[in-house]
């Protein structure tokens, strides 16, 4: 189709034309059947921005084009390029167009097909308008319509005269009359009576061009009710800025309205609450699977607020060992039949950084008409730290709970009244009853009744002070046996540094009494041994003195076997008394470690014959028999083994008074050899006779404490002969007699202990 | 002269001896019953711990006995609480080991010259 032309041609050789063309205030260009740009105006170039190239560009002079709704518009497809490809006018096309500067302008476009003088058709010509301004104004005229359209507070524009001249919907809810009803009424319709003269006064301050502000005052509605209002009033001017009005804006400010705002206020409140305590957010609506997170729910998974979220993402940044619990947890609150609320703890892996964190997410479901989860709305928050804390606080409780019941220490603890009420594991063991039965003064039942008078009077005295104390008692264990107790107990001190009870720690201190009682024994015992020889020596000292002082040569004959008795008694008693120190040297020296051995290769045989023999002048009674049967060498101590071999034979001569002979085996073969003492006296019970290597350690018993010795003797000779890496033990029966074997190796050893 | 060491009772032995006393020793319990019942003697001199046997209990046999009541005894002994319970058990004395031989010889004439003190 060819749209018939409307212009009269334009002739090349025409000068009138392009110059009343040329000084037109319009835009104006036009372009030859093709397209090219043949010919445009002052007014174009200005518009455009730019001046376009004559016979070489196409279409429009325009940098970019644009359509109304912002999408990119190609030349080809402008006004211009329509009116050329279909021959057909075009009436106030509105495009956009963009200058090289960047600034836009909303234009009309208006091309004409060109016929020329012999009815060809020789392009087109276009007239643009720019409309950008008046846009703007009418697009800001529309804008503020709307604001005020939609406007929940009552706006009403007025002439000076009071004559209404607008009435928004808010106005139509506030005071119940329709914009219909209102236009050009008169707006002391609204005024109740005894405020009739308020409305000259305000008319008056606008005249002046002040603004009322907030002004409180009644209204009346269309039913007669009486509003409680607050009035903004401005003067309304026209363009040569003459007063003509006034515009009003009434906010209803009755109790309901106070409480909403109020209300709006607190949920402010809220949310600023919210938003300081790093509080997130979530709306999760399961029928259209939309989730929506707030800025600090964003925060706390790490990931930026605009990232697009869902069911699916949020997901994926709870840690896997949560994912069941967290579904399921879910799943039950968005149960019609549940009780619609969520609270759970548990793990999400932070976007990004990938660090895990606790977080506590509390929520609810609401419901619609058909019983579906619409709306699942809830908060989260990272509570890493407090759980953090909580499991620090429950590990120390643990922990100390696992302390307490595990020490070897028997632990009780008491409030500020004076009954203990905790007692660990390790006590409630000891004593074979339950922390109820011992609770209150149950325990007390256990102390021996010789000690209880003096524990209650330790607690209460140091309960009056409130201090600690050391006190030991005899406390009745599980078995029935009476144990010593030291109880070292301190105050208790609560976080404010009250006094908060007492804890004790309690040990049994019965071996360690019983060590301290041998070790006075042995004392005794040492002093009484040491005392024996020195006053065999004192005493042959003094006879023999007495005897040279009152001496003349007979009588000094006559003594002569007296002198040599006593003087060889005294050499006996000395070495007596030097073997006695020797032995508490060694003792000390076993007990520091120190304990040196000589080794040497010799004959043990000759050894058992040298020390029978000395032990034979001891003793009047028995009759010392050796059973050899071993031929050989040995490697080791000489003198710590004769030492050993001593202690034996003199131990058979002090333990069997009744007995007359003591029998010494030798036996062995390639490797080691066994030497037994056997004598036939009064023998150790069984139950001592694992005891008898230990310091200190005698026989118990009315009789055997009348035996002499420092109690040592084995505990040494035990000890020589584990050096030697060899062993020593008794075989013995209550009175019939005791047998000590001990074996040695043949050759020395090299062991730790060397 | 009562000792479970041999020395001690030949060394008192050979001063009482040379002082002019006549001394017999044992050392066993059943020798100690055997001497006295064949013998009268003027003063026991005993040690407190025998081998087997506390002298103490013998001292209470002796005084409880109506042939040997009046027979002084002197004991001796090392033991550091001796002398009280060799008191308590009836003795005449006691006398701390190692004692001085002056002592012994004192107390030993004031015994036997007046068994009563």
């Amino acid at each position: 189709m060819v749209a018939p032309p409307t212009l009269i041609a334009l002739g090349q050789n025409d000068i009138f034309y392009p110059a009343l063309i040329e000084s037109l205030p319009i835009a104006i260009y036009t372009c030859d059947q093709l397209g090219f740009i043949t010919h445009f105006n002052a007014a174009a170039v200005e518009l455009w921005g730019r001046e376009p190239g004559k016979g070489v560009e196409q279409w429009t002079g325009a940098w970019k084009m644009f359509r109304i709704n912002g999408t990119p518009l190609s030349p080809d497809e402008c006004p211009m390029a329509l009116t050329l490809k279909e021959r057909k006018e075009i009436d106030n096309d509105e495009i956009i167009i963009e200058r090289p500067d960047g600034t836009r302008r909303f234009i009309k476009a208006n091309p004409r097909p060109i016929v020329d003088n012999s009815g060809n058709f020789a392009g087109a010509v276009s007239m643009l308008v720019d409309v950008t301004d008046t846009k703007v104004v009418d697009e800001e005229r529309q804008r503020l319509s709307a604001i005020i359209q939609g406007s929940e507070d009552a706006i009403i524009s007025k002439t000076l005269d009071g004559i209404i001249t607008s009435w928004n919907p808010a106005a139509e809810k506030l005071f119940g009359y329709t914009e219909k009803e209102m236009i050009g009424q008169t707006i002391m319709k609204l005024i109740p009576a005894e405020l009739s003269d308020e409305e000259p006064r305000i008319i008056g301050r606008l005249r002046k061009g002040e603004r009322v502000e907030h002004f409180e005052t009644k209204r009346l509605t269309k039913s007669g009710e009486l509003l409680d209002i607050s009035l903004t009033i401005s003067p309304i001017r026209n363009s040569k800025g003459i007063i003509i009005g006034a515009s009003k804006i009434a906010r209803d400010i009755t109790a309901g309205k106070r409480l909403n705002e109020a209300l709006q206020e607190s949920d402010e409140r809220l949310r600023m609450a919210i938003h300081s305590t790093n509080v997130g957010t979530w709306e999760f609506q399961p029928i259209t699977g939309k989730l929506t997170w707030s800025e600090e729910c964003c925060n706390i998974f790490n990931v930026p607020s605009d990232t697009a979220i869902d069911y699916q993402f949020f997901s994926i940044h709870v840690i896997p060992e949560d994912a069941a619990f967290v579904e399921s947890e879910i799943q039950k609150a968005m149960d019609p039949a549940g009780t619609s609320k969520l609270d759970m703890e548990y793990r999400i892996k932070r976007s990004g950084d990938g660090v895990v964190r606790w977080v506590r997410s509390q929520g609810r479901t609401y419901f619609n008409d058909q019983n579906q989860p619409a709306r699942f709305i809830g908060t989260i928050l990272d509570i890493t730290k407090e759980k953090n804390e909580e499991q620090a606080l429950k590990n120390s409780l643990e922990l100390f709970q696992a302390m307490a019941d595990n020490v070897p220490a028997m632990i009780w603890m008491s409030g500020t009244d004076k009954f203990n009420d905790y007692f660990n594991k390790t006590w409630l063991e000891f004593r074979g009853r339950s922390s109820i039965e011992e609770s209150n003064d149950g325990w007390l039942d256990g102390v021996h009744p010789e000690d209880k008078e003096k524990c209650i009077e330790v607690y209460k005295s140091a309960l009056e002070n409130q201090n600690g104390f050391y006190t030991e008692y005899r406390l009745k264990r599980y078995d029935g046996q009476y144990r010593w107790i030291a109880d070292n107990c301190v105050p208790r001190l609560s976080p404010t540094g009250e006094f908060a009870g007492y804890i004790s720690a309690c040990i049994d201190i019965t071996e360690i009494k019983n060590m301290e009682q041998r070790k006075d024994d042995f004392i005794k015992m040492a002093s009484h041994e040491l005392k024996t020889p020195i006053t065999s020596i004192k005493g042959y000292v003094q006879l023999l003195l007495s005897i040279y002082e009152e001496s003349n040569e007979e009588k000094l004959r006559a003594a002569q076997t007296t002198v040599r008795s006593s003087l060889t008694t005294v050499s006996k008693q000395v070495s007596k008394l030097t073997r006695l120190i020797s032995d508490l040297l060694d003792m000390s020296r076993i007990e520091s470690g120190k304990l040196e051995l000589n080794y040497s290769e010799f004959d043990p045989v000759l050894l058992v014959e040298e020390t029978v023999q000395d032990v034979r002048h001891t003793t009047s009674r028995h009759t010392l028999v050796i059973h050899n049967k071993f031929e050989g060498t040995l490697q080791a101590d000489r003198d710590r083994i004769a030492q050993v071999m001593l202690n034996l034979l003199t131990n058979a001569i002090k333990y069997s008074p009744a007995a007359n002979s003591i029998d010494v085996f030798i036996a062995g073969d390639e490797n080691s050899i066994a030497i037994s003492v056997a004598d036939y006296g009064i023998g150790i019970a069984k139950s001592e006779q694992q005891r008898i290597f230990e310091r200190f350690y005698r026989v118990e018993g009315r009789n055997e404490l009348t035996y002499p010795g420092f109690g040592i003797g084995l505990f040494i000779s035990n000890e020589i002969i584990q050096r030697h890496n060899g062993i020593i033990r008794v075989k013995s029966e209550k009175d019939k007699g005791t047998v000590f074997t001990f074996t040695l190796p043949l050759m020395k050893q090299n062991n730790v202990n060397e | 002269m009562i000792d479970d060491d041999p020395d001690i009772s030949m060394m008192l032995k050979m001063m009482l001896e040379y002082k002019g006393y006549k001394v017999i020793t044992a050392d066993r319990v059943d020798e100690i019953f055997q001497a006295i019942s064949n013998k009268s003697f003027n003063l026991i001199i005993m040690d407190m711990l025998l081998s087997g046997i506390n002298g103490t209990d013998i001292c209470v046999q002796l005084k409880g006995k109506d042939d040997t009541r009046n027979i002084p005894v002197m004991m001796i002994s090392a033991h550091p609480n001796a002398k009280e319970l060799c008191l308590q058990a009836g003795a005449n004395d006691f006398m701390a080991k190692p004692f001085d031989m002056d002592d012994i010889l004192n107390t030993v004439g004031r015994l036997i010259t007046n068994p009563r003190n």
